[in-house]
């Protein structure tokens, strides 16, 4: 009874988050008649693949009961090494590697820190996020790297693979892959039971050491590899990428139904969330709504939408 | 979990599906053009065109940080021009942020409107998009930033930088003239990742300032565009440095900074514009900034204010003649450049200054009864 009233919720739960997506399309539709062309939707999809990139990852984190705020520096500094590895004269695929390890590198020690040494999440990932900021500040000298990057550069980020925008096939995949990996796997399994109670896990025998860290690590991978597209995709290797980026992020990973509190959550749900963001920021732009509105607007869907899980939540378990 | 991934699919395959039968709206037919921009005159008020033509034209802008006085206030001169002309307009703010100026200029194209105007963060990134824009057919000016030659476009500069020299000029036979035992010893309150600013501004200034006194000392180089940052800046280097006594803000923000913490060490004063222990300028000509240099009980002695008015009338107009074909969307050697006012408590008074605030940017400012004089 208990497992079909938790599907119920959850199940509900989603159902409204896809609601509140299709009510906030509708809206713009009539809104904006441009709103709904095929060139806009790819336009928004493109503009949210860095947001559905990094946030599978971050989704298993925030369920697992961590944060982690240095997304955005660590998207600056991958971004920012790439096309300095590129203007040093390594082939493009081995600086976007070796950019991705130093993301690795950052997740594992944010992993280190907060899983090993019991710093709390948000300061941990506080100090990670200054000092990759000053980092990348520093690699740069205040400058954009865009000389010599060469034309392929862009392919990440601009190009097309038959009809498809690559970017977008790369969120797609990398949306499976986490999708699987929360459903199908152990790592999955084991990070819901973390978040929904620590202790019991450590006692039920899961390595919570591990799998804690293994989850930062992916969030250090993703955030760079996002931070490679986004510095294809303006063509630039800035330190001036991804402020505020980590907000962008948990926002559409809280729209999308996980809870802060973890152990609940889903990427799917965080790919409706990614989607809900970048209707709204899209459709008023095309309305002309002057950027200040559109903070507010932002604001009121994500109380509005928080507040309607929690009555929502609160009527089910009452039933 | 299933149900809701086949909902969620379904719903992005009608979406798509939808799309498919909408098209982005047509390109409007071009209207007459308005009057030539005069770069060195502001310009006299146009008139609205005579028959507004069918498909009301459609201007978007993508801005460098509405946060920003001076951006509100190139904005708001510009929607009131393109209502004069009939046009409808669709300002964005790029919030500072390379990626979201390129999202900005992407709504843009999908929108697809007749023309944009964009003063870009990152120029290199912008030129991708502005790039993109022209490749839809969309022609671009670019507010600014003048083509680094990989991507042509035409551009309104501000001709800062020659304002900015003369400013450090009458700034330095000022000082020589209050100070005149004294060494020049500079903070400037810049931000080298803004590049284009830093040189046009900040650099110049020096130049200018080190005609007249080659001998300066020039103390520091820190900050960004926030009050905060500069207040900080500025309380800062007074502790390592009491002997300050120039201090350079390379916009609104930084300057105002530095003298709310001059002013909170018991500085920042001037008895009828002379100024006891220091100079102040910046760049922007803000109404706070000029309430600050037309009082004359405090050390804020200049400001190099720019001209929203006619800067956004000269984009509109530039870009009208790349919309109606009088000139080629790739054209590189006939940018507009607008100077500079300089506003400095010497050479002009409270009557010119109010002329100004009312003619460029809009403002009704009794500065004598603001300041209680």
């Amino acid at each position: 009874m208990k497992s079909i009233l938790k599907f119920k919720k959850t199940s509900y739960q989603q159902l409204v988050i896809v609601g509140v997506l299709l009510l906030i399309m509708a809206i713009l539709s009539l809104a904006s008649p441009e709103f709904l062309t095929t060139v806009n939707l790819i336009n928004v999809l493109r503009q949210i693949v860095s947001v559905v990139i990094a946030g599978c990852a971050v989704t298993l984190l925030m369920i697992s009961g961590n944060f982690d705020l240095s997304i955005g520096s660590t998207m600056a500094l991958a971004g920012t090494m790439t096309a300095i590895f590129v203007t040093q004269g390594i082939p493009l695929p081995a600086a976007i590697l070796m950019s991705v390890l130093i993301g690795m590198v950052i997740g594992l020690i944010n992993g280190v820190f907060v899983i090993m040494l019991n710093v709390p999440s948000i300061i941990a990932t506080l100090g990670t996020m200054y000092i990759m900021k000053g980092i990348a500040w520093v690699t740069t000298g205040g400058n954009s790297i865009h000389l010599g990057l060469g034309q392929d550069y862009t392919f990440l980020g601009r190009g097309f693979l038959g009809p498809f925008p690559l970017s977008i096939l790369i969120a797609i995949f990398t949306f499976l892959v986490f999708y699987f990996i929360q459903s199908r796997t152990l790592l999955g399994k084991y990070t819901y039971a973390i978040g929904a109670n620590r202790r019991t896990a450590l006692l039920s025998g899961i390595n919570v050491y591990f799998y804690g860290v293994i989850l930062y690590v992916l969030v250090g991978l993703l955030s760079a590899f996002s931070g490679v597209i986004m510095s294809s995709r303006l063509g630039v290797g800035s330190a001036s990428i991804g402020v505020g980026f980590e907000f962008d992020v948990i926002v559409a990973v809280v729209l999308g139904g996980t809870s802060l509190n973890g152990g609940e959550g889903s990427v799917l749900g965080t790919i409706t969330g990614a989607l809900i963001v970048g209707f709204i920021a899209n459709g008023l732009n095309l309305m002309g709504i002057h950027s200040f509105y559109q903070d507010i607007v932002k604001g009121i869907v994500l109380v509005g939408a928080v507040l309607l899980d929690l009555t929502l939540k609160s009527k089910l378990s009452k039933t | 979990m299933k149900k809701y991934f086949v909902f969620l699919l379904a719903t992005l395959i009608l979406a798509g599906a939808l799309s498919g039968c909408s098209q982005p709206a047509a390109p409007s037919e071009p209207v007459a053009p308005a009057e030539s921009a005069a770069p060195e005159e502001p310009a006299a008020p146009q008139e609205p065109a005579e028959e507004p033509a069918e498909e009301p034209l459609v201007i978007g802008q993508v801005f460098w940080g509405l946060h920003d006085s001076y951006q509100q206030a190139h904005q708001q001169q510009t929607a009131k021009y393109l209502e004069e002309l009939g046009i409808t307009y669709l300002p964005m703010d790029g919030q500072m942020k390379p990626e979201v100026q390129t999202a900005a200029m992407e709504d843009l194209i999908a929108r697809g409107v007749d023309g944009i105007i964009c003063q870009a963060y990152d120029q290199a990134s912008m030129e991708l998009s502005i790039k993109a824009a022209q490749e839809a057919g969309i022609p671009v000016v670019s507010f600014v930033n003048v083509s680094s030659g990989d991507v042509k476009y035409p551009s309104v500069e501000i001709a800062e930088e020659a304002s900015a020299i003369e400013m450090g000029r009458i700034i330095g036979q000022k000082f020589k003239e209050i100070f005149p035992d004294k060494q020049v010893k500079l903070l400037t309150i810049s931000d080298e990742s803004v590049e284009w600013a830093h040189n046009q501004r900040t650099l110049a200034f020096v130049s200018g300032l080190k005609e007249v006194h080659p001998d300066l000392d020039y103390v520091f180089n820190g900050g960004q565009s926030n009050r905060e940052v500069a207040y900080a800046v500025t309380e800062d280097v007074l502790q390592r440095d009491k002997d300050i006594n120039l201090i350079f803000g390379y916009d609104a923000e930084n300057g105002l900074g530095a003298i709310a913490a001059l002013e909170a060490a018991g500085r920042g004063k001037a008895d009828n514009y002379v100024a006891l222990t220091e100079f102040v300028a910046s760049v922007d000509g803000s109404t706070p900034e000029i309430l600050e240099v037309m009082d004359p009980n405090c050390s804020y002695v200049a400001t190099l204010g720019l001209r929203p008015k006619v800067n956004a009338r000269s984009c509109v107009d530039l870009l009208l003649k790349l919309i109606n074909g009088e000139m080629d969307m790739y054209e590189t050697q006939q940018n507009i450049k607008v100077p500079s006012q300089i506003i400095d408590c010497w050479n002009m008074d409270i009557d010119s200054t109010q002329a100004y605030l009312k003619d460029e940017w809009e403002i009704d400012l009794d500065i004598r009864a603001e300041l209680g004089l």
